[in-house]
């Protein structure tokens, strides 16, 4: 009874925290050894295991209070110094990757090996700057866990777009009237836009780690 | 005394607690119930966002500890966190100072 109480509360704390995965982890960890401890001191109080349990619930407060609580004390406001600098140098490399990507892609000489190097760095740039925006700091894991999704999602289209490009070439032909070779271009610039900011990613996330 | 009666004092009430030795969340609650005789008692889970900002601010540290079979994250004072809670020890006296001068009626013995 005591421990399903417990594992529920903490459930419903992980479910309303609004952080990264290692920061969420750590705060229901945190939570349930405060728990566990105030548990410990009712009991030692000469409470019954359930009204020590009930007390020490109410003690921490609900967990949409404390969810909400870090939220507002974690989460920078929309203007802050920080969240405008990151958001600044992300912008800032994605400009640079239109530059630099493009050169990188020369030296990819399978079609398919310039799908994957554009939206691998694509798909994860556009997690960081949605990081950015959310938690005011770019976050390595959530970006790297989801970015299988977009990745495959984006391959796929791209990879046809490239097979179109060359059938274009060899044929002479236009797809939809839309020149195929138009369509190859929009999807480079596209993925090269948010291209590179991976490295920023990684740079960034390894500086906040060492502050 | 609830949380909203502490707001503005709350940061420099919890690098007090750990100013002597490393406190897990806990042990922090506890120690601010007992040095205020009881009179501090906000909902224990909302002093973790404060202790989060605060070690994002470099004034704590921590660090997970093994006591018994139970894992518990202990925070520590930095020395930035040093130099912040002698700020507003001093910023404190002055206010308070200020406070009960005014309330007795008699001029403040510190210089603003």
């Amino acid at each position: 009874m005591c421990d399903s109480e417990l594992t529920a509360f903490l459930e419903g704390l992980r479910v309303r925290l609004r952080c990264d995965a290692a920061r969420r982890d750590r705060i229901v960890e945190e939570a349930r050894a405060h728990i566990q401890d105030a548990c410990a001191r009712g009991l030692a109080r000469g409470l019954s295991r359930e009204d020590a349990m009930h007390d020490a619930l109410a003690a921490f407060g609900s967990a949409e209070e404390v969810a909400q609580r870090f939220a507002k004390e974690l989460r920078p406001p929309f203007f802050s110094n920080r969240r405008s600098r990151h958001l600044c140098l992300a912008l800032a490399a994605q400009a640079g990757s239109l530059v630099a990507v493009p050169i990188l892609l020369r030296f990819a000489s399978q079609p398919v090996a310039k799908c994957l190097i554009s939206a691998m760095f694509a798909s994860i740039g556009a997690f960081m700057v949605a990081d950015i925006v959310q938690l005011g700091r770019p976050a390595l894991r959530r970006p790297l866990s989801w970015a299988l999704i977009p990745y495959l999602a984006l391959t796929v289209p791209f990879a046809l777009a490239n097979f179109l490009h060359r059938s274009a070439e060899k044929m002479k032909f236009d797809v939809l009237g839309i020149p195929a070779t138009s369509v190859h271009s929009a999807l480079v610039a596209l993925f090269v836009v948010l291209a590179m900011t991976t490295v920023l990613e990684i740079i960034l996330t390894r500086r906040l780690a060492r502050a | 005394m609830k949380g909203e009666a502490l707001k503005g004092h709350l940061d420099g009430l919890l690098l007090a607690t750990v100013r002597g030795c490393p406190r897990h969340g806990y042990g922090i609650v506890e120690e601010l119930r007992r040095l205020s005789a009881g009179l501090f008692d906000l909902p224990e889970g909302t002093i973790y966002p404060a202790l989060h900002r605060l070690e994002s601010e470099g004034l704590l540290a921590s660090r997970w500890e093994m006591e018994g079979n139970r894992r518990r994250r202990v925070y520590v004072l930095t020395p930035s966190g040093r130099a912040a809670l002698s700020k507003r020890r001093r910023a404190w006296d002055e206010f308070a100072s200020a406070v009960t001068a005014v309330l007795e009626g008699k001029p403040c013995a510190i210089p603003s």
